[in-house]
């Protein structure tokens, strides 16, 4: 087995522990930093993500081997020429204003960036003018993603929304929502741009929105 | 597949019984036993008996405390059961508890059509096809009646458990010469009678009938059992108000003396024989004049004899669960199955059979098995209990998150994960997807896995050398039978 190939298992097995050791012993092996990164790396997440969809395993198993490949890239990155790790998009997350339940938008972002996405994620109870300054501050952000749990929470999100056209970034940005109480008809009445039921449903839009 | 408690670390205890009452019921049965005595209807045990110190007047047998006490003492607390290829399979003592299907239901709640309808060779076949590839049942029991063989119908029923199964048994058979052919089968695949006895592979399930009979068959099978050091169970079951008094302690007093004249009988013929304790006790509905099979008097009913036979007797125990009189597998019948499974299994009661039946035993439904094989699932989950050792407390990982942080990433929940139980029929989808599922109800999903497993499964075949000699013997029963209709 090659040692780029132990690493793919190291990864899609999520032994944290073992994954730094792992890179280095490709490097020495004498493999180009971007294959140990390509196949090393991402495919087996790849993989895992397939098998995820299929129910074969679990969130848990892929977060962790999530977490497993970043320490991998962060290993490998200085030896990358900038623009080598490519990123699928770039997002901003969070919990709207007065609301304290945040695990399903947890889910959103810990699954988005296993697919590739670098996400900000600005946590719970964030203000709409949090939001704001986190789109202006990074110009290349595609997505905005709002979370909510209680109906009497929700409606920041179309204060949210507001708030970006009056900042004039509205058009600069998709804006996703999620969370127990919301729905595709609340979405359309404030003018959000997509509405999914659950975490790797959102995943999906969002890969599709960044292509488009 | 997970597997969970499938050794029962013991019943956390459900009791309907104080010490004081468990020897109350024994007093009172051993005055009945004395007093009134019991009808054996076999002649060699009524010598055995007599030998021993009871006093006949006839067929009536008085038994005297002594004997009874006596007899008690001799069984084994103990019978460890083996599967067909001689691996362990039952420790039946304590508070061990074991689910298995049954019992010999005329007719068969089809799979494929809804009707409720007359079973024949190929639902005996597909019964045990089922059975087996239910993880939770620990053991089989006959499921669907084979018509169309006087005689040799019982023969046909074990056949296919042993052909097509490899767990342990609970079997019925017609008459002695029945039994026989149904050791011999169990003696061939096992390797000789010696091997048998050293890994019983069945217990032989026997009934008095009450009040207060021990009837020649019943009896010849008890005492070739004994004989033949192979273990038997005697379980009386009275209706209470029919033919056991109405109330439940009534019926317990009797249902014990009737249970314990067949141990006595097991005991002079063989000290030392192993021997299963207990009894169906259940109402009649005295509307409908049947068997109500798993109302709460029924449940308190059989989980006091299990109370009696574990913790007052130091015996094996045989009990019920996963049955219902409703006709089908609906909602009474998941509601009835459940909670006596639920309960069996806190009582602790060793040998749970019947899970399955429906139309209080006059039919049988597969559909009901995949739900109840998943009931079960759930509670040996539960008896598992909390684990409160270092590592299961997760002190470390509580510090590590704190507060507005989450768990999902952590490898403590990657790793216990894996421990939560999971079942294979119950919906946990989110709504859409259950939508997109096509909207089905439990019971639905229940019926297409049992034809599923009947259209695509796999038979679990005896190798084919000892498959041959298994149908060897079938095939002599059948021939004898054969010439006895010609006669």
């Amino acid at each position: 087995m090659s040692k780029i190939t132990e690493l793919a298992v190291v990864v899609e097995e999520g032994r944290i522990d073992d994954v730094v050791a792992a890179v280095e012993v490709a490097l020495e092996e004498g493999n180009a930093p971007m294959d140990i990164l390509n196949a090393g790396l991402i495919d087996p997440i790849n993989v895992l993500g397939e098998k995820f969809r299929l129910g074969e395993v679990y969130v848990p198993e892929l977060l962790i081997s999530s977490k497993a490949m970043k320490m991998g890239v962060d290993r490998i990155k200085p030896l990358l020429a900038a623009g080598d790790v490519k990123v699928l998009g770039k997002a901003v997350f969070c919990t709207v204003e007065g609301d304290m339940h945040d695990i399903g938008k947890n889910l959103v972002v810990l699954l988005l960036e296993s697919a590739g996405f670098e996400v900000i994620d600005l946590g719970m109870d964030v203000e709409p003018d949090d939001i704001v300054e986190a789109v202006q501050e990074n110009d290349d952000v595609q997505i905005v993603g709002m979370s909510a749990m209680l109906t009497t929470t929700m409606y920041a999100m179309k204060e949210t929304i507001e708030a970006l056209e009056e900042a004039g970034l509205r058009d600069r940005v998709k804006v996703l929502i999620g969370g127990a109480p919301v729905n595709q008809i609340f979405a359309d009445q404030i003018g959000a741009d997509g509405y999914t039921t659950n975490a790797p449903s959102a995943v999906e839009l969002c890969k599709k929105l960044v292509v488009a | 597949m997970k597997e969970f408690n499938t050794r029962f670390m013991g019943a956390r205890g459900v009791s309907f019984l104080t010490r004081e009452e468990m020897e109350k019921i024994h007093s009172c049965t051993l005055e009945l036993l004395q007093e009134v005595g019991v009808e054996v209807q076999h002649k060699g045990a009524i010598e055995l008996l007599k030998k021993a110190g009871c006093v006949v007047n006839k067929k009536r047998v008085s038994m005297p405390p002594g004997l009874v006490e006596w007899a008690i003492k001799q069984a084994p607390s103990r019978i460890l059961l083996y599967d067909r290829g001689g691996e362990f399979a039952m420790d039946v003592s304590g508070k061990n508890s074991y689910y298995g299907v049954g019992s010999a239901c005329p007719n068969i709640v089809d799979s494929f059509t809804g009707e409720i309808r007359l079973c024949n060779e190929e639902d005996n076949r597909n019964c045990v096809k089922v059975a087996d590839a239910m993880p939770y049942i620990d053991y089989m029991m006959s499921m669907a009646q084979v018509y169309g063989h006087q005689k040799s119908s019982y023969e046909h029923e074990y056949a296919a458990m042993i052909r097509y199964s490899s767990k342990p048994q609970v079997v019925i058979t017609a008459d002695l010469e029945s039994t026989k052919n149904v050791v011999e089968m169990a003696s061939v695949v096992r390797g000789g009678m010696d091997e048998l006895v050293k890994k019983p592979m069945f217990i032989l399930y026997c009934e008095p009938t009450s009040p207060l009979v021990c009837t020649k068959e019943s009896v010849e099978k008890v005492m070739y059992m004994a004989e033949s050091n192979l273990p038997v169970l005697y379980a009386p079951i009275p209706m209470n108000g029919a033919t056991g008094p109405m109330t439940c302690a009534g019926s317990l007093i009797q249902a014990n003396a009737e249970c314990l004249a067949g141990l006595v009988i097991a005991q002079v013929t063989r000290p030392g024989a192993p021997f299963l304790y207990g009894a169906i006790i259940t109402n009649m509905d005295m509307k409908s004049l049947q068997p109500t099979y798993a109302s709460p008097e029924t449940m308190m009913e059989s989980l006091a004899m299990s109370e009696m036979g574990c913790d007052f007797y130091q015996l094996p125990t045989w009990g019920t669960a996963g049955c219902t009189s409703s006709k089908l597998p609906d909602e009474q019948a998941v509601l009835e199955g459940t909670q006596y499974i639920t309960l069996a299994g806190l009582s602790g009661a060793n040998v749970i059979h019947d899970v399955g039946y429906t139309a209080f035993g006059l039919a049988f439904s597969l559909d009901l098995v995949v739900m109840m094989n998943d009931v079960i699932g759930r509670v040996r989950r539960l008896f598992d209990g909390i684990n409160m050792t270092p590592e299961y407390l997760c002190m470390q990982d509580l510090k590590e998150v704190g507060p507005k942080g989450h768990y999902l990433g952590q490898t403590s929940t990657r790793k216990f994960n894996s421990e939560m139980w999971e079942s294979e029929i119950e919906d946990r989808n989110e709504y859409d997807r259950w939508r997109d599922l096509g909207s089905k109800t439990m019971g639905q999903r229940a019926n297409e896995m049992v034809r599923n497993i009947i259209e695509n499964g796999e038979l679990n075949m005896l190798p084919k050398e000892l498959d041959d000699k298994v149908v060897a013997i079938l095939e002599a029963a059948d021939a004898r039978e054969r010439e006895l209709e010609q006669q």
